[in-house]
């Protein structure tokens, strides 16, 4: 941990909406909404619509309902870009240490930009005054010793507002918060959290390891332990060694079929393997999103011990975590879970992803593995589809299923879904 | 509390007991920073003070010989405390709490240390019942072998661990990080009627355990998996006593990779192979591999990439089989090397075919401790080792 709070997390405030009121004054003080997407859902509302419970990634419909009054507009997402890359270049005056994590949120270390500009509290006031000032555009900035709590300060203090966590403050500050408010405590793991009484980040810190560990697994176990004493050492990686590969689709109309459901894994678990092996990287996490009908979105990551470029690996990796959903018919035999196909559990988007990723190499093999496996299987395809084109080997189950692979996932920000690459 | 004791003694008791402070000492509650010195009063210059530590994983008590004039438990900061003492002069100490402070007198030099609340420590695990003991050279000797093979990834608990099963034929050890397997038998004399457990003891814990308690001949093992917690396994050796939860977990079935035979023999002088394994290593980047290509009579070693610095090293062994090649990393065969305690090492291959030597195990032992020790893994010091595979080799 660092001698002083020296991590920014800088996060704008409403960002595609205030980006719009730039060119609409008129605007200003009403709810508005920025919507669209080939489903038509909330992308970013001005804090006067968010009064109305309206909130990002809600079915337009249901914002309309909350909020009659809120003018909609359409977004134009390269407007967007051009205003995150004038704020990232405020960013960059003051430290080369810049992560960006989306287009409107980014990780600062401005350990090493005191002598120039004074204290990380003063750097961060400066770039809140400078985003004003030359883009009109209202910050949030959380300044702790962590890249963590620097993310919990910042989205404490929405919107406008500057939090600052000296070092010898984080357990103070960390520990009254509910669990929901750390990184990686998703609705799932506060139901468990909650089951074994923990409210607080300060009960899991008062907690034992191992009683962490058998309640959320061995790696989540022993990493919320460490986020609730305060420790996260991950550095603010400029290079974008933090970058997720990913494929992800949103269904035409919803489905309910686990056959459907399986084979578009298959085909998603395909293509992001087949970027990896494309960018000569390997991965260790696997993680499958999961959009509702009702747009309840559920995200389940799992990481693996060895890092893999194996579709198959990615593959059996999400059909797990899914099928854990309830979502492949297992749940059926076992009589839990309900139904396939009932108004719950229709699926809108299924998507896939890739991260903590490495490069690929001489790979060094297990005792037990079988010399000839599915290693070599993808990469013998990898070269006939070079040669003879997409279509010239593939899983069986996949025949006949071409042409509908080919969409993107649809109403996220650019760069952050889709088949590129997006920083984490 | 008041004692004296001679700086040397103390110090050993208190640097060995430090070793097993929390590593992390964010993680823990802030008392278990702490040594306890626990003084009783007793005969004088017997063992009348102990001083502990506890980790809630491994908790440790040393017997040291010092002269009581007052009882008392108090709670110092660990790491500092041992830091002081190691620095004093060789003499004899004066120890005495004094309100909320520690004074410590050797000589002209004086050091007040604040104290830390004993009423926040944890009631140290007692020692588990014994079951047995073991030969302390014999089992240093193992867990030196063995230990290096377990993981040290924390992701699966149980591959950091060496996997201890104690039957009434033997301590038989094994460790393994999936990439490696080191198995070794060793005998011992169990003081109880068939006993029969399987513990997965951190493998940092045994080697510390096999590393330091030396001075005695024999070490006493207990055991105790009464305890709700979790069971915990105890080393005993001239009173000092180290007691160590097990990790839980199902740990590989090791003994389906072991081969029964293998196809080729290559036999080594092992300090000579193990010394051209470094030199060659040097221009090996971090974790490439070395290749090694056997043909008759010799194994040639090579490391290095086209663009930058190149090695290679020819090196006789004994070997009559096909020429076969194949990479390994070379720190995992240097653990092998290590561990081997005979002059000369056997590396066998697996299969038959040499074109598929590059993806089998290769199979590290001694040359003269090939038999059967009479514990349940033949006793010898084995080590698995599975190559690396680069995209263009197939």
């Amino acid at each position: 941990m660092a001698a002083d709070s020296a991590i920014l997390h800088v996060d704008m405030d409403a960002f595609f909406a205030s980006v719009e009121l730039r060119r609409r004054p008129e605007l200003r003080g009403r709810p508005m909404i920025v919507a669209g997407g080939e489903r038509g859902v909330v992308l970013s509302a001005t804090y006067e619509a968010r009064a109305f419970g309206v909130r990002s990634a809600m079915p337009m419909g249901r914002a309309r309902r909350m909020c009659p009054a809120a003018v909609v507009v359409p977004p134009d997402h390269a407007a967007y870009r051009a205003a995150s890359v004038e704020i990232m270049k405020i960013f960059r005056d003051f430290t080369p240490l810049v992560a960006p994590l989306s287009v409107d949120e980014a990780f600062l270390d401005v350990a090493g930009a005191r002598a120039l500009f004074g204290s990380p509290p003063r750097i961060a006031a400066a770039i809140r005054r400078r985003g004003a000032a030359e883009q009109d555009l209202t910050c949030s900035v959380g300044v702790a010793p962590s890249m963590f709590v620097a993310k919990i300060a910042s989205t404490r203090c929405k919107p406008d507002g500057l939090a600052v966590v000296p070092p010898d403050q984080v357990l103070a500050y960390l520990h009254p918060l509910p669990t929901g408010a750390l990184w990686g405590v998703g609705p799932r793991a506060e139901a468990v959290l909650t089951r074994l009484g923990l409210r607080t980040i300060g009960d899991i810190a008062g907690t034992p390891v191992d009683t962490l560990r058998r309640a959320l697994g061995d790696a989540a176990g022993a990493h919320l332990h460490r986020l609730a004493w305060g420790i996260d050492e991950r550095q603010v990686d400029p290079g974008g060694t933090d970058v997720t590969i990913g494929a992800e689709r949103t269904f035409p109309t919803d489905v309910g079929d686990p056959a459907v459901l399986a084979r578009e894994l298959l085909r998603l678990s395909g293509r992001v393997a087949a970027q990896l092996r494309h960018r000569g990287r390997t991965a260790r996490t696997i993680s499958v999103k999961v959009r509702f009908a009702d747009f309840r979105t559920i995200t389940r990551s799992r990481t693996l011990r060895d890092s893999t470029d194996v579709s198959q690996t990615i593959y059996a990796t999400s059909v797990g975590l899914v099928a854990d959903l309830g979502l492949l018919g297992v749940h059926r035999a076992s009589g839990g879970g309900p139904p396939p196909g009932a108004e719950d559990t229709m699926v809108r988007l299924l998507g896939v992803r890739a991260s903590n990723l490495g490069e690929a190499g001489p790979r060094q093999l297990l005792l037990g593995e079988r010399p000839e496996g599915w290693t070599e299987l993808e990469r013998v395809a990898d070269r006939a589809r070079a040669r003879f084109g997409a279509a010239a080997v593939g899983p069986a189950s996949l025949i006949g299923q071409r042409g509908s692979g080919g969409q993107r996932g649809s109403g996220g920000p650019p760069g952050a879904g889709g088949n590129g690459a997006a920083r984490a | 509390m008041r004692f004296s004791v001679e700086r040397d003694v103390l110090a050993d008791a208190t640097g060995w007991a430090a070793r097993n402070l929390p590593s992390r000492p964010g993680l823990t509650p802030n008392a278990l920073t702490g040594l306890l010195l626990d003084a009783t009063a007793g005969s004088a210059a017997a063992t009348g003070l102990v001083v502990c530590a506890y980790d809630t994983e491994v908790a440790v008590r040393a017997p040291v010989a010092a002269t009581v004039a007052e009882p008392g438990r108090v709670l110092v900061p660990g790491r500092l405390l041992a830091d002081i003492v190691r620095s004093l002069p060789a003499a004899v100490i004066q120890v005495a709490a004094q309100g909320d402070r520690l004074l410590l007198r050797c000589g002209s030099v004086r050091f007040t240390v604040p104290l830390m609340d004993p009423a926040d420590y944890p009631e140290l695990p007692s020692f588990p019942a014994p079951i047995g003991e073991v030969d302390t050279l014999g089992f240093a000797e193992a867990v030196g072998q063995v230990a290096p093979a377990a993981g040290r990834d924390e992701t699966v608990p149980v591959l950091t661990a060496v996997r201890l099963e104690i039957s009434g034929r033997g301590l038989s050890l094994a460790a393994t990080d999936r990439y490696r397997l080191a198995v070794r038998g060793i005998p011992w004399q169990p003081t109880v009627e068939d006993p029969w457990a399987l513990a997965h003891v951190p493998a940092k814990v045994l080697a510390d355990v096999a590393r330091t308690q030396t001075s005695a001949s024999r070490i006493v093992v207990g055991l105790d998996i009464s305890d709700p917690v979790g069971a915990r396994l105890g080393f005993a050796a001239a009173g000092r006593q180290t007691i160590v939860r097990l990790i839980d977990g199902t740990f590989p079935n090791y003994r389906k990779l072991l081969p029964e035979t293998v196809a080729h023999v290559a036999t080594a002088q092992t300090a000579e192979l193990a010394a051209a394994v470094r030199r060659v290593a040097v221009v090996a980047t971090r974790t490439a591999p070395l290749r090694f290509t056997f043909t008759q009579d010799q194994v040639v070693a090579e490391a290095g990439d086209g663009d930058g610095a190149q090695a290679s090293e020819t090196i006789p062994v004994e070997y009559t089989g096909p020429e076969l090649s194949v990479l390994l990393n070379p720190s995992y065969l240097l653990d092998g090397l290590g561990a081997v305690e005979d002059d000369e090492a056997t590396i066998g291959f697996v299969a038959a075919d040499p074109a598929q030597a590059s993806a089998r195990p290769v199979v590290l032992t001694g040359k003269d401790s090939g038999g059967g020790r009479g514990s349940p893994d033949g006793g010898a010091f084995r080590y698995l080792l599975m190559p690396i595979r680069t995209d263009t080799a197939s």
